[in-house]
């Protein structure tokens, strides 16, 4: 490239405009610049007032998940000539299923409730060893949950699932594979604390496997079918009537989630 | 954690006892070490997940076998540092690495596993043994969401995208800050009896970064401001490879895993720079010696030279390197089981920043500091590969637990001066009114060429005297310079704005510092002044705020059981 391309972006300023409204910016950009870099280049050189949220600009801190060209994506790794490749333009709207706040800011406070609502944290099985003991782990437990671990937030999954579009109260993909994350911990004994949020229709059982998440994941966590692996286990559970026997260290069978 | 994105009521009159500002790693856990019974509150310029602490990829420093011993972590911090490191410090630093790394794995980190279970370690630059514990490549993602999720669970309030603009002072000690809610843009005075600073890095002072648009030194040039001292400017990390372009981190692991770093001639040259450690010496080392191979016309076209990890296989390459392996197919199409990734030296840390003690106290009383933004010091001139997030970890509980110990004594908060909030809301409505012919972008995009040229891994003093002149004529632009947005809500431009002024103002402390620093120590090397020179610069530069520049003292460095010595790998 190292030539201009057309960004037209969402813009939309609540203390001053009725209704959003397109605008066209002509970027200046080079071979191998990311949607972020034109954005900066916007902000920096050509139009200060456009809001958008950004900050690690390698795809690991999760602020900058927006649509563009019709699609969930983080900017800072959404390359410019894939996207002119097939529509000629980069085109940015806000992230859907979120209110809509200004630009490209959305209000994350439904996200982050529900994110809460799984209690996502470990709750350990016993007491934890004396500071200076030694707390193991096996290496195949390392690898299920490490993948699932690398959620960074980003909102996405919750944008491009058709659930969070049509019932408001659906805890969302992010905040079920955060919820997996800890339920498949050997080292963690919060099921019953879980059971509560996660075994209903605004739970594991809102999900439809339509996989959306899985398919626009920036990290590419296996989120549908974490989301399964933790129905398979409430069922499980349930029939196990929650005795403590159920709980094997070992994962319950399923395929395993690949690490990589 | 207050529900996000809802604007929190913010009473003036209300008053915390801990106001924490910055969630990274350091943040949260001076948060968490801050008595319960107190109210604590963290301000955090974004959501706190998007802190630059998730990005650190490598690991963290522990002498955790039998083998190895905090003394001989201490020792290689020491002299990784080029022997600026206070070494009382040094010694706490490594004396508490391995708690602070248990605690984290009791709370759930996770992780990488040896065949039995324990904590995997791995080499890593200028050490003696294998002592950074690691999750893949991705270690500070690891600690941090394991740091969040207790934040969670305890319960710690969380004031999302605040942005702080100033430390308000009375009565000669701090009373709380002064912020913007960045929602609604309402400037707002919190008052509290302590505040600790976590905010992290400069690194957009500089063109070629790792560091995330965020890192713009605010705490540090805040805290410079309000009067107190900084500490050790002038020494800049450069870390070793970086993606050309972007400056993408491509984590020490890779080299600590076997990585080879080749020139265009197919060497391994680093045995011409640290013929026993080769790839794994120092940063600092390491830095240079690339920087020296593409000035000599030995590197690549595009200003690189090459990480070979192909001899690594396939295996080892998509399970311990999994992040640096998606980073380099997404960045430069390149995939690192088949082919080299191309890296470059780019900024990555500031070992300089707020003077602090062990304890994370700093000259005002009831401020404190700890992370990338305090000079403690344990780096020195150089500090060492995954010594920065058990930096974070050790002195960030260090700082709870001394503003809890503060706040014990203190009774009350000194009500804020309303002339202070006054000042920053009629600056506030100037700028927002003020018909500027100069954005303050071009002013900021010139500081980082400026500081990336003048100010980089090779410095003289013709070039240091260059952009002592440049970042003055930049600080005499930016008077005059304005915004394009004039509205409240989000109002980035604003923000960035303020961001410059903060970013100016450390650019003078390092071109100064790196100016009178006539000597090469660690991370700061002077073409016209080669070696180092203890008996002129053994000892810390301190820098104070004046109208006309910062005001340089010094500090003497302290040495306990290692007398500097040559420093060879």
């Amino acid at each position: 490239m190292g030539s201009h391309v057309v960004f037209q972006v969402m813009r939309y300023d609540p203390r001053r405009d009725v209704e959003p409204y397109w605008a066209e910016y002509d970027v200046p950009v080079d071979e191998g610049d990311t949607v972020l870099m034109g954005l900066m280049r916007i902000r920096e050189s050509l139009d200060g007032s456009l809001a958008f949220r950004a900050s690690c600009r390698s795809g690991i801190c999760g602020s900058d998940g927006m649509v563009i060209n019709g699609r969930s994506q983080l900017a800072c790794k959404t390359q410019v000539a894939a996207m002119v490749a097939v529509r000629g333009r980069v085109v940015l709207e806000p992230l859907r299923n979120l209110r809509y706040v200004k630009d490209l800011v959305v209000d994350q406070t439904p996200f982050w409730k529900k994110f809460r609502r799984v209690e996502p944290y470990l709750m350990p099985a016993a007491a934890p060893p004396a500071a200076e003991r030694r707390m193991t782990m096996p290496q195949d437990a390392f690898d299920l949950l490490s993948k699932a671990s690398d959620c960074i937030f980003c909102e996405i999954c919750y944008s491009e699932c058709p659930i969070n579009g049509i019932d408001r109260g659906f805890l969302g993909p992010q905040a079920l594979i955060k919820a997996f994350r800890f339920e498949f911990d050997p080292r963690d004994d919060g099921a019953a604390a879980r059971l509560a949020p996660l075994s209903n229709v605004e739970g594991v059982w809102g999900c439809r496997t339509v996989f959306n998440c899985t398919d626009a994941c920036p990290k590419g966590i296996p989120i549908t079918e974490g989301i399964q692996r933790l129905k398979r286990k409430l069922v499980a559970e349930t029939l196990a009537g929650m005795q403590p026997a159920y709980r094997s260290p070992e994962p319950v069978e399923g395929p395993e989630v690949a690490s990589s | 954690m207050t529900t996000t994105g809802k604007i929190p009521k913010v009473d003036q009159t209300k008053s915390y006892d801990v106001l924490v500002v910055g969630a990274g790693l350091a943040g949260l856990r001076a948060a968490l070490a801050v008595d319960p019974e107190l109210q604590c509150v963290v301000l955090s310029k974004v959501y706190p997940v998007r802190s630059h602490s998730v990005a650190a990829q490598g690991g963290i420093n522990a002498a955790l076998d039998a083998e190895d011993r905090w003394q001989d972590h201490a020792y290689d911090t020491i002299k990784g540092s080029d022997y600026l490191a206070d070494q009382d410090a040094a010694e706490f630093l490594c004396q508490d690495a391995a708690r602070a790394v248990y605690e984290m794995e009791h709370w759930g980190t996770l992780f990488s596993r040896r065949p039995d279970g324990r904590i995997a370690q791995r080499s890593f630059g200028g050490q003696g043994y294998p002592r950074a514990c690691y999750a893949a490549d991705k270690t500070g993602r690891a600690l941090y969401q394991t740091l969040f999720e207790r934040a969670v669970a305890q319960n710690i309030t969380v004031f999302e995208e605040f942005f702080v603009l100033a430390l308000a002072v009375a009565e000669d000690r701090v009373a709380g800050v002064l912020a913007i809610e960045i929602a609604s843009g309402r400037l707002i005075a919190i008052p509290a009896r302590a505040v600790i600073f976590a905010t992290g890095g400069a690194g957009m002072l500089y063109a070629r970064t790792t560091n995330p648009y965020i890192a713009t030194g605010d705490g540090l040039a805040i805290a410079y401001r309000a009067g107190v001292p900084l500490k050790d400017m002038e020494f800049i990390q450069f870390h070793p490879t970086t993606l050309p372009g972007m400056n993408v981190l491509i984590t020490e692991g890779a080299r600590g895993e076997g990585g080879y770093l080749v020139n265009a001639e197919h060497d391994r040259f680093m045995a011409r720079y640290a013929p026993k450690l080769m790839e794994v010496a120092p940063r600092d080392i390491v830095s240079r010696a690339i920087e020296t191979e593409i000035m000599e016309g030995r590197g690549f076209a595009d200003g690189s030279v090459h990480l070979d990890l192909r001899h690594l296989g396939e295996d080892l390459i998509r399970h311990r390197l999994s992040e640096i392996y998606d980073f380099a197919i997404t960045y430069r199409g390149i995939n690192p089981v088949h082919d080299p990734i191309p890296v470059q030296p780019g900024q990555h840390y500031i070992m300089g920043g707020i003077a602090t003690g062990l304890e994370g106290q700093t000259r005002l009383p009831g401020f404190y500091a700890a992370g990338e933004c305090a000079a403690v010091s344990v780096h020195g001139a150089n500090r060492l590969g995954a010594n920065s997030l058990l930096d974070t970890l050790v002195f960030g509980r260090q700082a709870g637990l001394a503003a809890t110990r503060f706040c014990r004594q203190e009774t009350k908060a000194p009500p804020i001066p309303e002339a202070s909030w006054q000042r920053w809301q009629d600056h506030l409505a100037a700028l927002r009114s003020r018909r500027a012919t100069e954005h303050y972008g071009p002013i900021r995009a010139r500081l980082r060429a400026t500081m990336t040229d003048h100010a980089g891994t090779f410095r003289d003093r013709k070039r240091l005297e260059a952009a002592r002149r440049e970042v003055a004529a930049l600080r005499e632009a930016y008077q005059h310079a304005g915004v394009m947005d004039r509205g409240d809500v989000f109002n980035y431009d604003l923000l960035a704005f303020v961001e410059t002024g903060f970013l100016l103002d450390l650019a003078a402390t390092v071109v100064e510092g790196a100016l009178v620093r006539e000597e090469s120590r660690g991370a700061h090397w002077r073409i016209d002044f080669p070696a180092r020179n203890d008996e002129q610069f053994l000892k810390h530069f301190l820098f104070s705020w004046s109208p006309d520049g910062p005001v340089l003292g010094e500090a003497p460095v302290a040495i306990t059981h290692y007398a500097p010595k040559p420093r060879t790998y």
